[in-house]
Protein backbone atom coordinates (compact mmCIF):
# COMPACT_ATOMS: atom_id res chain seq x y z
CA UNK A 1 0.00 0.00 0.00
CA UNK A 2 1.27 3.62 -0.93
CA UNK A 3 2.68 6.08 1.84
CA UNK A 4 -0.20 8.62 0.59
CA UNK A 5 -3.10 6.44 0.91
CA UNK A 6 -1.83 5.43 4.43
CA UNK A 7 -1.82 8.65 5.50
CA UNK A 8 -5.03 9.74 3.51
CA UNK A 9 -6.70 6.54 5.90
CA UNK A 10 -5.12 7.86 8.89
CA UNK A 11 -6.19 11.22 8.17
CA UNK A 12 -10.37 10.31 7.97
CA UNK A 13 -9.83 7.97 11.08
CA UNK A 14 -8.61 10.06 13.01
CA UNK A 15 -11.27 13.04 11.60
CA UNK A 16 -13.58 9.94 12.58
CA UNK A 17 -12.49 9.84 15.87
CA UNK A 18 -12.69 13.21 16.97
CA UNK A 19 -16.23 13.50 15.54
CA UNK A 20 -16.85 10.56 17.73
CA UNK A 21 -15.45 11.98 21.14
CA UNK A 22 -16.73 15.20 20.52
CA UNK A 23 -20.26 13.89 20.10
CA UNK A 24 -19.51 11.18 22.93
CA UNK A 25 -18.51 14.43 24.82
CA UNK A 26 -21.28 16.67 23.99
CA UNK A 27 -24.21 13.37 24.75
CA UNK A 28 -22.85 11.74 27.59
CA UNK A 29 -21.09 14.15 29.35
CA UNK A 30 -23.58 16.76 28.91
CA UNK A 31 -21.81 19.42 27.70
CA UNK A 32 -24.73 20.88 25.41
CA UNK A 33 -26.34 23.98 26.01
CA UNK A 34 -28.91 22.04 28.80
CA UNK A 35 -25.69 20.66 30.27
CA UNK A 36 -24.27 24.02 30.71
CA UNK A 37 -26.30 24.38 33.97
CA UNK A 38 -24.07 22.10 35.87
CA UNK A 39 -21.01 24.20 35.35
CA UNK A 40 -23.38 27.14 36.87
CA UNK A 41 -22.81 28.94 33.26
CA UNK A 42 -25.05 29.89 30.29
CA UNK A 43 -25.99 29.02 27.09
CA UNK A 44 -24.25 29.76 24.14
CA UNK A 45 -23.89 29.85 20.51
CA UNK A 46 -26.53 30.92 17.84
CA UNK A 47 -29.95 31.36 19.38
CA UNK A 48 -33.04 32.70 17.94
CA UNK A 49 -36.33 34.23 19.94
CA UNK A 50 -39.77 33.53 19.70
CA UNK A 51 -42.48 35.45 22.15
CA UNK A 52 -46.25 33.98 22.97
CA UNK A 53 -48.74 35.76 26.01
CA UNK A 54 -50.92 35.25 27.94
CA UNK A 55 -53.61 36.47 30.31
CA UNK A 56 -55.63 34.76 33.43
CA UNK A 57 -57.77 36.10 36.05
CA UNK A 58 -56.51 38.13 39.02
CA UNK A 59 -56.72 35.17 41.37
CA UNK A 60 -58.97 35.67 44.82
CA UNK A 61 -56.49 35.47 47.44
CA UNK A 62 -54.04 38.08 45.26
CA UNK A 63 -51.18 35.07 45.39
CA UNK A 64 -49.15 34.63 42.49
CA UNK A 65 -46.78 31.73 42.67
CA UNK A 66 -44.25 31.98 39.58
CA UNK A 67 -41.39 28.83 39.30
CA UNK A 68 -39.11 28.99 36.39
CA UNK A 69 -35.40 28.47 35.58
CA UNK A 70 -32.92 29.63 32.96
CA UNK A 71 -33.91 32.56 32.01
CA UNK A 72 -35.59 36.08 33.89
CA UNK A 73 -38.64 36.60 36.04
CA UNK A 74 -39.84 40.23 35.55
CA UNK A 75 -43.28 41.24 37.53
CA UNK A 76 -44.60 44.97 37.95
CA UNK A 77 -47.71 46.26 38.44
CA UNK A 78 -50.66 45.98 35.71
CA UNK A 79 -54.43 46.41 35.66
CA UNK A 80 -56.29 44.98 38.35
CA UNK A 81 -58.39 42.27 37.31
CA UNK A 82 -55.80 40.49 35.49
CA UNK A 83 -52.26 39.07 35.03
CA UNK A 84 -50.91 39.39 31.85
CA UNK A 85 -47.65 37.06 30.92
CA UNK A 86 -45.21 37.38 27.90
CA UNK A 87 -42.66 34.42 27.68
CA UNK A 88 -39.76 34.98 25.67
CA UNK A 89 -38.30 31.86 24.45
CA UNK A 90 -34.80 31.94 23.70
CA UNK A 91 -33.73 28.85 21.94
CA UNK A 92 -30.03 27.94 21.71
CA UNK A 93 -30.39 25.22 18.72
CA UNK A 94 -28.44 23.75 15.60
CA UNK A 95 -30.60 25.38 12.61
CA UNK A 96 -33.21 27.99 12.82
CA UNK A 97 -36.17 25.49 11.77
CA UNK A 98 -34.94 23.12 14.62
CA UNK A 99 -35.24 26.28 17.10
CA UNK A 100 -39.04 27.26 16.18
CA UNK A 101 -40.33 23.82 15.59
CA UNK A 102 -38.71 23.54 19.30
CA UNK A 103 -40.24 27.09 20.59
CA UNK A 104 -43.82 26.24 19.34
CA UNK A 105 -43.73 23.37 21.93
CA UNK A 106 -42.99 25.53 24.84
CA UNK A 107 -45.79 27.08 26.17
CA UNK A 108 -47.46 29.13 29.40
CA UNK A 109 -48.47 27.39 32.36
CA UNK A 110 -50.90 29.00 34.45
CA UNK A 111 -53.07 27.41 36.67
CA UNK A 112 -55.37 27.84 40.10
CA UNK A 113 -54.19 26.33 42.90
CA UNK A 114 -56.57 27.35 46.24
CA UNK A 115 -57.15 30.74 45.94
CA UNK A 116 -53.78 31.91 43.96
CA UNK A 117 -52.49 31.48 40.88
CA UNK A 118 -49.58 29.42 39.78
CA UNK A 119 -47.26 30.18 36.61
CA UNK A 120 -44.70 28.44 35.16
CA UNK A 121 -44.13 26.98 31.37
CA UNK A 122 -43.86 23.10 29.93
CA UNK A 123 -40.07 23.31 29.90
CA UNK A 124 -39.68 20.85 32.14
CA UNK A 125 -41.28 18.21 29.86
CA UNK A 126 -38.49 19.00 27.60
CA UNK A 127 -35.13 18.16 29.82
CA UNK A 128 -35.03 14.25 29.09
CA UNK A 129 -34.18 13.09 25.65
CA UNK A 130 -33.37 14.52 22.65
CA UNK A 131 -34.95 18.04 23.13
CA UNK A 132 -32.24 17.96 26.35
CA UNK A 133 -29.32 18.85 23.82
CA UNK A 134 -31.16 22.30 22.77
CA UNK A 135 -30.55 25.30 25.19
CA UNK A 136 -33.65 26.98 26.23
CA UNK A 137 -34.12 30.58 28.10
CA UNK A 138 -37.35 31.19 29.45
CA UNK A 139 -37.95 34.79 30.56
CA UNK A 140 -41.13 35.70 31.98
CA UNK A 141 -42.45 39.29 32.09
CA UNK A 142 -45.69 39.17 34.33
CA UNK A 143 -47.79 42.43 35.10
CA UNK A 144 -49.43 41.63 38.39
CA UNK A 145 -52.53 43.44 40.01
CA UNK A 146 -51.97 45.59 42.60
CA UNK A 147 -51.58 44.39 46.37
CA UNK A 148 -50.05 40.97 45.45
CA UNK A 149 -48.46 38.67 46.89
CA UNK A 150 -45.85 37.38 44.98
CA UNK A 151 -43.23 34.35 45.04
CA UNK A 152 -41.09 33.34 42.89
CA UNK A 153 -39.00 30.58 42.63
CA UNK A 154 -36.04 30.99 39.81
CA UNK A 155 -33.01 29.24 38.71
CA UNK A 156 -30.02 30.84 36.86
CA UNK A 157 -31.73 33.81 35.85
CA UNK A 158 -32.98 37.74 36.83
CA UNK A 159 -35.66 38.45 39.59
CA UNK A 160 -36.65 41.39 39.44
CA UNK A 161 -40.11 42.55 40.78
CA UNK A 162 -41.97 45.82 42.45
CA UNK A 163 -44.69 47.41 43.94
CA UNK A 164 -46.00 44.36 45.81
CA UNK A 165 -48.32 43.66 49.12
CA UNK A 166 -45.36 40.90 49.79
CA UNK A 167 -42.46 39.34 48.36
CA UNK A 168 -40.57 36.03 48.68
CA UNK A 169 -38.53 35.43 46.29
CA UNK A 170 -35.34 32.93 45.60
CA UNK A 171 -32.66 32.95 42.27
CA UNK A 172 -29.82 31.50 41.98
CA UNK A 173 -26.85 31.81 39.82
CA UNK A 174 -27.95 35.67 38.55
CA UNK A 175 -29.40 38.70 40.30
CA UNK A 176 -32.63 39.85 42.37
CA UNK A 177 -34.25 43.22 42.26
CA UNK A 178 -36.97 43.89 44.62
CA UNK A 179 -38.68 47.82 44.64
CA UNK A 180 -41.41 48.72 46.77
CA UNK A 181 -42.93 46.49 49.35
CA UNK A 182 -45.61 46.97 51.40
CA UNK A 183 -45.42 44.13 53.83
CA UNK A 184 -42.97 41.90 54.85
CA UNK A 185 -40.14 40.31 52.46
CA UNK A 186 -38.29 37.36 52.14
CA UNK A 187 -35.16 36.91 49.87
CA UNK A 188 -32.90 34.58 48.68
CA UNK A 189 -30.06 34.51 46.57
CA UNK A 190 -27.15 32.35 45.57
CA UNK A 191 -24.59 33.15 43.30
CA UNK A 192 -25.65 36.50 42.29
CA UNK A 193 -26.28 40.02 44.00
CA UNK A 194 -29.27 40.80 45.58
CA UNK A 195 -30.97 44.74 45.42
CA UNK A 196 -33.88 45.36 48.27
CA UNK A 197 -35.47 49.02 48.43
CA UNK A 198 -38.57 50.63 49.90
CA UNK A 199 -39.51 48.24 52.37
CA UNK A 200 -42.87 48.41 53.96
CA UNK A 201 -42.42 45.26 56.51
CA UNK A 202 -39.68 42.97 57.67
CA UNK A 203 -37.11 41.67 55.93
CA UNK A 204 -35.44 38.43 55.69
CA UNK A 205 -32.51 37.92 53.54
CA UNK A 206 -30.40 34.97 52.65
CA UNK A 207 -27.34 35.40 50.13
CA UNK A 208 -24.46 33.46 49.13
CA UNK A 209 -21.56 34.59 47.19
CA UNK A 210 -22.69 37.50 46.08
CA UNK A 211 -23.16 41.04 47.45
CA UNK A 212 -26.20 42.51 49.00
CA UNK A 213 -27.75 46.08 49.43
CA UNK A 214 -30.95 47.03 50.98
CA UNK A 215 -32.05 50.65 51.45
CA UNK A 216 -35.34 52.24 53.42
CA UNK A 217 -36.20 49.21 55.36
CA UNK A 218 -39.64 50.06 57.49
CA UNK A 219 -39.84 46.61 59.83
CA UNK A 220 -36.60 44.62 61.28
CA UNK A 221 -33.84 43.19 59.03
CA UNK A 222 -32.74 39.68 59.09
CA UNK A 223 -29.83 38.67 56.67
CA UNK A 224 -27.69 36.04 56.50
CA UNK A 225 -24.80 36.45 54.09
CA UNK A 226 -22.00 34.27 53.30
CA UNK A 227 -18.72 34.81 51.10
CA UNK A 228 -20.49 38.26 49.94
CA UNK A 229 -20.34 42.09 51.30
CA UNK A 230 -23.44 43.85 53.15
CA UNK A 231 -24.74 47.66 52.24
CA UNK A 232 -27.59 48.52 54.70
CA UNK A 233 -28.97 52.24 55.16
CA UNK A 234 -32.22 53.24 56.71
CA UNK A 235 -33.38 49.84 58.34
CA UNK A 236 -35.62 50.33 61.41
CA UNK A 237 -33.27 47.42 62.86
CA UNK A 238 -30.97 44.65 61.65
CA UNK A 239 -29.52 41.23 62.49
CA UNK A 240 -26.72 40.15 60.50
CA UNK A 241 -24.66 36.69 60.89
CA UNK A 242 -21.95 36.88 57.97
CA UNK A 243 -18.92 35.56 57.10
CA UNK A 244 -15.72 35.92 54.50
CA UNK A 245 -17.32 39.32 53.32
CA UNK A 246 -17.47 43.03 54.64
CA UNK A 247 -20.62 45.21 56.42
CA UNK A 248 -21.50 48.37 55.70
CA UNK A 249 -24.23 50.27 57.67
CA UNK A 250 -25.71 53.59 58.11
CA UNK A 251 -28.33 54.79 59.52
CA UNK A 252 -29.97 52.14 61.47
CA UNK A 253 -33.18 53.20 63.28
CA UNK A 254 -33.14 50.38 66.13
CA UNK A 255 -31.07 47.84 67.28
CA UNK A 256 -27.99 46.91 65.66
CA UNK A 257 -26.88 42.58 65.89
CA UNK A 258 -23.80 41.55 63.98
CA UNK A 259 -22.01 38.43 64.40
CA UNK A 260 -19.60 38.58 61.36
CA UNK A 261 -16.56 36.39 60.73
CA UNK A 262 -13.46 37.03 58.16
CA UNK A 263 -15.01 40.41 57.59
CA UNK A 264 -14.72 44.34 58.47
CA UNK A 265 -18.20 45.65 60.59
CA UNK A 266 -18.59 49.07 59.34
CA UNK A 267 -22.00 51.15 61.49
CA UNK A 268 -22.69 54.41 61.20
CA UNK A 269 -25.04 56.82 62.85
CA UNK A 270 -27.48 53.34 64.92
CA UNK A 271 -30.04 54.84 67.01
CA UNK A 272 -30.73 51.55 69.20
CA UNK A 273 -28.38 48.97 70.88
CA UNK A 274 -25.30 47.75 68.85
CA UNK A 275 -24.13 44.65 69.34
CA UNK A 276 -21.48 43.86 66.85
CA UNK A 277 -18.88 41.36 66.89
CA UNK A 278 -16.32 39.92 63.97
CA UNK A 279 -13.38 37.83 63.52
CA UNK A 280 -10.10 38.77 61.62
CA UNK A 281 -11.35 41.67 60.56
CA UNK A 282 -12.16 45.60 61.91
CA UNK A 283 -14.77 47.26 63.70
CA UNK A 284 -15.55 50.76 62.90
CA UNK A 285 -18.41 52.33 64.56
CA UNK A 286 -19.90 55.95 64.62
CA UNK A 287 -22.95 57.85 66.11
CA UNK A 288 -24.27 55.68 68.27
CA UNK A 289 -27.24 56.45 70.58
CA UNK A 290 -27.45 53.32 72.45
CA UNK A 291 -25.39 50.62 74.28
CA UNK A 292 -22.54 49.51 72.41
CA UNK A 293 -21.13 45.84 72.73
CA UNK A 294 -17.82 45.74 69.91
CA UNK A 295 -15.98 42.76 69.89
CA UNK A 296 -13.06 41.85 67.28
CA UNK A 297 -10.57 38.75 66.81
CA UNK A 298 -7.47 39.52 65.20
CA UNK A 299 -9.15 42.83 64.26
CA UNK A 300 -9.64 46.84 65.65
CA UNK A 301 -12.29 48.49 67.40
CA UNK A 302 -13.09 51.60 66.83
CA UNK A 303 -15.66 53.76 68.54
CA UNK A 304 -16.11 57.56 67.66
CA UNK A 305 -19.43 59.53 69.07
CA UNK A 306 -20.98 56.82 71.27
CA UNK A 307 -24.33 58.08 73.68
CA UNK A 308 -24.29 55.56 75.75
CA UNK A 309 -21.82 52.46 77.83
CA UNK A 310 -19.51 51.44 75.05
CA UNK A 311 -17.79 47.29 76.01
CA UNK A 312 -15.21 47.19 73.48
CA UNK A 313 -13.10 43.71 73.27
CA UNK A 314 -10.04 43.47 70.88
CA UNK A 315 -7.62 40.46 70.46
CA UNK A 316 -4.59 41.19 67.93
CA UNK A 317 -5.18 44.42 67.59
CA UNK A 318 -6.08 47.55 69.08
CA UNK A 319 -9.35 49.53 70.58
CA UNK A 320 -10.00 53.26 70.14
CA UNK A 321 -12.80 55.22 71.41
CA UNK A 322 -13.38 59.05 70.72
CA UNK A 323 -15.96 60.93 72.18
CA UNK A 324 -17.66 58.67 74.39
CA UNK A 325 -20.75 60.20 76.94
CA UNK A 326 -20.60 57.27 78.48
CA UNK A 327 -18.85 54.46 80.53
CA UNK A 328 -16.43 52.49 78.93
CA UNK A 329 -14.53 48.92 79.39
CA UNK A 330 -12.10 47.96 77.27
CA UNK A 331 -10.42 44.79 77.17
CA UNK A 332 -7.63 44.13 74.73
CA UNK A 333 -5.40 41.30 74.10
CA UNK A 334 -1.66 41.90 72.57
CA UNK A 335 -3.02 45.26 71.60
CA UNK A 336 -2.78 48.75 72.74
CA UNK A 337 -5.69 51.18 73.33
CA UNK A 338 -6.15 55.11 72.57
CA UNK A 339 -9.09 56.83 74.44
CA UNK A 340 -9.95 60.42 74.21
CA UNK A 341 -12.74 62.10 75.26
CA UNK A 342 -14.64 59.71 77.92
CA UNK A 343 -17.40 61.34 79.48
CA UNK A 344 -18.25 58.84 82.01
CA UNK A 345 -15.77 55.95 83.82
CA UNK A 346 -13.59 54.17 82.14
CA UNK A 347 -11.59 50.90 82.93
CA UNK A 348 -9.36 49.21 80.42
CA UNK A 349 -7.30 45.90 80.85
CA UNK A 350 -4.22 45.48 77.87
CA UNK A 351 -1.49 43.34 77.03
CA UNK A 352 0.95 44.02 74.72
CA UNK A 353 0.72 47.48 73.84
CA UNK A 354 0.76 50.56 75.05
CA UNK A 355 -2.39 52.67 76.37
CA UNK A 356 -3.29 56.44 75.62
CA UNK A 357 -5.79 58.01 77.64
CA UNK A 358 -7.04 61.55 77.10
CA UNK A 359 -9.31 64.03 79.11
CA UNK A 360 -11.31 60.71 80.58
CA UNK A 361 -13.73 62.57 82.89
CA UNK A 362 -14.98 59.28 85.22
CA UNK A 363 -13.01 57.03 87.40
CA UNK A 364 -10.08 55.35 85.75
CA UNK A 365 -9.05 52.35 86.10
CA UNK A 366 -6.05 50.91 83.82
CA UNK A 367 -4.13 47.02 84.25
CA UNK A 368 -1.82 46.76 81.55
CA UNK A 369 0.84 44.12 81.42
CA UNK A 370 3.60 44.56 78.87
CA UNK A 371 2.93 48.04 78.04
CA UNK A 372 3.08 51.64 79.29
CA UNK A 373 0.16 53.68 79.95
CA UNK A 374 0.04 57.31 79.69
CA UNK A 375 -2.81 59.67 81.09
CA UNK A 376 -3.50 63.13 80.27
CA UNK A 377 -6.72 64.40 81.88
CA UNK A 378 -8.24 67.26 79.66
CA UNK A 379 -9.57 69.16 82.98
CA UNK A 380 -8.78 68.73 86.57
CA UNK A 381 -9.13 65.07 87.96
CA UNK A 382 -12.33 65.14 89.43
CA UNK A 383 -12.49 61.13 90.01
CA UNK A 384 -10.11 58.55 91.18
CA UNK A 385 -7.70 56.64 89.21
CA UNK A 386 -6.31 53.62 89.12
CA UNK A 387 -2.98 52.43 87.35
CA UNK A 388 -1.31 49.11 87.48
CA UNK A 389 0.91 48.09 84.78
CA UNK A 390 3.55 44.79 84.49
CA UNK A 391 6.47 45.26 82.35
CA UNK A 392 5.31 49.31 81.30
CA UNK A 393 5.84 52.99 82.73
CA UNK A 394 3.35 55.11 84.12
CA UNK A 395 3.73 58.74 82.71
CA UNK A 396 0.32 61.15 84.50
CA UNK A 397 -0.16 64.57 83.21
CA UNK A 398 -2.19 66.38 86.15
CA UNK A 399 -3.65 69.43 85.29
CA UNK A 400 -3.60 72.34 86.99
CA UNK A 401 -6.43 72.77 89.70
CA UNK A 402 -6.45 69.00 90.57
CA UNK A 403 -6.99 67.95 94.14
CA UNK A 404 -5.27 64.30 94.38
CA UNK A 405 -4.06 61.94 97.02
CA UNK A 406 -1.36 60.40 94.74
CA UNK A 407 0.22 56.89 95.72
CA UNK A 408 2.97 56.08 93.10
CA UNK A 409 4.92 53.45 93.41
CA UNK A 410 7.32 50.84 91.16
CA UNK A 411 8.84 47.66 92.23
CA UNK A 412 12.23 47.64 89.89
CA UNK A 413 11.87 51.08 88.53
CA UNK A 414 11.78 54.82 89.52
CA UNK A 415 8.91 57.03 90.78
CA UNK A 416 9.36 60.86 89.50
CA UNK A 417 7.04 63.56 90.78
CA UNK A 418 7.90 66.58 88.30
CA UNK A 419 5.12 68.79 89.76
CA UNK A 420 4.51 71.49 91.86
CA UNK A 421 2.15 72.13 94.96
CA UNK A 422 2.16 68.81 96.15
CA UNK A 423 2.80 68.27 100.02
CA UNK A 424 4.89 65.19 99.86
CA UNK A 425 4.33 62.47 102.90
CA UNK A 426 6.74 59.88 101.59
CA UNK A 427 9.64 60.17 98.96
CA UNK A 428 12.00 57.21 97.69
CA UNK A 429 13.53 56.33 94.40
CA UNK A 430 10.30 53.69 94.09
CA UNK A 431 7.56 55.45 95.93
CA UNK A 432 5.97 58.20 95.79
CA UNK A 433 2.57 59.59 98.38
CA UNK A 434 1.35 63.25 98.60
CA UNK A 435 -1.06 65.56 98.66
CA UNK A 436 -1.94 68.29 95.52
CA UNK A 437 -4.67 70.97 96.20
CA UNK A 438 -5.26 70.37 99.68
CA UNK A 439 -5.99 66.16 98.72
CA UNK A 440 -9.40 64.85 96.83
CA UNK A 441 -9.63 62.30 94.71
CA UNK A 442 -7.09 59.16 95.32
CA UNK A 443 -4.48 58.63 92.27
CA UNK A 444 -2.91 55.11 92.50
CA UNK A 445 0.15 54.61 90.51
CA UNK A 446 1.57 50.69 90.74
CA UNK A 447 4.43 49.99 88.20
CA UNK A 448 6.36 46.61 88.26
CA UNK A 449 8.81 46.83 86.15
CA UNK A 450 8.82 50.73 84.77
CA UNK A 451 9.34 53.97 85.88
CA UNK A 452 6.49 56.58 86.90
CA UNK A 453 6.68 60.05 86.09
CA UNK A 454 3.87 62.61 87.17
CA UNK A 455 3.55 65.83 86.27
CA UNK A 456 1.63 68.92 85.86
CA UNK A 457 0.59 71.05 83.03
CA UNK A 458 -1.70 74.08 81.94
CA UNK A 459 -2.47 72.47 78.96
CA UNK A 460 -5.46 70.42 78.19
CA UNK A 461 -4.21 68.61 75.28
CA UNK A 462 -1.21 66.75 75.51
CA UNK A 463 0.97 64.17 72.97
CA UNK A 464 1.33 61.46 73.93
CA UNK A 465 4.75 59.97 75.47
CA UNK A 466 6.18 57.09 74.02
CA UNK A 467 7.52 54.41 76.43
CA UNK B 1 0.47 10.70 -11.89
CA UNK B 2 -1.04 7.24 -10.88
CA UNK B 3 -4.65 6.38 -10.95
CA UNK B 4 -4.44 5.20 -7.09
CA UNK B 5 -3.19 8.96 -6.49
CA UNK B 6 -6.25 10.76 -8.02
CA UNK B 7 -8.54 8.34 -6.26
CA UNK B 8 -6.84 9.81 -2.64
CA UNK B 9 -6.75 12.94 -4.13
CA UNK B 10 -10.68 12.74 -5.37
CA UNK B 11 -11.65 11.24 -1.71
CA UNK B 12 -9.75 14.28 -0.06
CA UNK B 13 -11.69 16.62 -2.31
CA UNK B 14 -14.88 15.27 -2.02
CA UNK B 15 -13.89 15.23 1.72
CA UNK B 16 -13.38 18.90 1.76
CA UNK B 17 -16.11 19.81 -0.29
CA UNK B 18 -18.15 17.96 2.32
CA UNK B 19 -16.81 19.64 4.79
CA UNK B 20 -17.34 22.99 4.05
CA UNK B 21 -20.84 22.79 2.45
CA UNK B 22 -21.74 21.81 5.77
CA UNK B 23 -19.73 24.05 7.61
CA UNK B 24 -21.79 26.74 5.94
CA UNK B 25 -24.93 25.31 5.96
CA UNK B 26 -24.44 25.50 9.61
CA UNK B 27 -23.12 29.03 9.93
CA UNK B 28 -26.85 29.30 8.02
CA UNK B 29 -28.69 27.90 10.64
CA UNK B 30 -29.78 25.27 7.84
CA UNK B 31 -28.19 22.17 10.29
CA UNK B 32 -26.42 21.03 13.40
CA UNK B 33 -22.43 20.84 12.33
CA UNK B 34 -21.29 18.21 14.22
CA UNK B 35 -23.94 16.19 14.29
CA UNK B 36 -24.33 16.30 10.39
CA UNK B 37 -20.37 16.05 10.36
CA UNK B 38 -21.11 12.59 13.17
CA UNK B 39 -23.27 11.33 11.13
CA UNK B 40 -22.22 11.38 7.31
CA UNK B 41 -18.11 11.33 7.85
CA UNK B 42 -17.95 7.15 7.62
CA UNK B 43 -19.45 8.22 3.85
CA UNK B 44 -15.61 9.42 3.29
CA UNK B 45 -14.45 5.46 3.69
CA UNK B 46 -17.13 4.03 1.69
CA UNK B 47 -16.75 6.30 -0.84
CA UNK B 48 -13.14 5.72 -0.98
CA UNK B 49 -13.52 2.21 -0.98
CA UNK B 50 -16.13 2.43 -4.12
CA UNK B 51 -13.53 4.56 -6.08
CA UNK B 52 -10.76 2.30 -5.35
CA UNK B 53 -12.73 -1.20 -6.44
CA UNK B 54 -13.94 0.71 -9.31
CA UNK B 55 -9.97 1.34 -9.93
CA UNK B 56 -9.32 -2.11 -9.25
CA UNK B 57 -11.41 -3.51 -12.04
CA UNK B 58 -11.07 -1.14 -14.55
CA UNK B 59 -6.77 -1.85 -14.33
CA UNK B 60 -7.99 -5.58 -14.47
CA UNK B 61 -10.19 -5.08 -17.48
CA UNK B 62 -7.22 -2.56 -18.87
CA UNK B 63 -4.62 -5.65 -18.54
CA UNK B 64 -7.00 -8.52 -20.19
CA UNK B 65 -7.75 -6.14 -23.17
CA UNK B 66 -3.48 -6.75 -23.27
Amino acid sequence: MRASKVFLLLFILLFGGALETAWSVRNRVAFSPLGCRVLGGRFWGQSWSYDSEARFDAPANKVVEVQNSFGAVRVTQGQPAEVKVVLRKVVYAGSEQAARSFASRITIVGRSEGDGLRLTTNRGEFEEGDESRKGLETHLEIQVPPGTVLKVRNEHGVVEASDLDRADLATSFDDMRLVRVAGEATLEVRHGDLAAQDIGGSLSLTARHGDAEIKSVKGRATVDIQHGHLTANQVAGLSVTSSHGDIRIEDCQGDLNVQAQHGDVTAKQVAGRAQVATSFGDLELERLSGEVRAKAQNGEVSVIEAQGPVFAEASFDDVKLRQVAGAAEVTVSHGGVSAEDVGGDLRVKASGDDVDLSNVRGTLEVDVQRGGVTIAPGGPLAKAVSVKTTFGGIVLRIPAGSRVDLEASSLRGEVKVAATGFTVAESGSGRFRGQLGGGGNLVKLVSDNGDVRVETTTQEAHEPVKH
Amino acid sequence: MTPSLKVEKLVLGLGLVGLGVAWLLANLGHLDLLETLHRWWPSLLVIWGLLELAGAARARKTRRSW
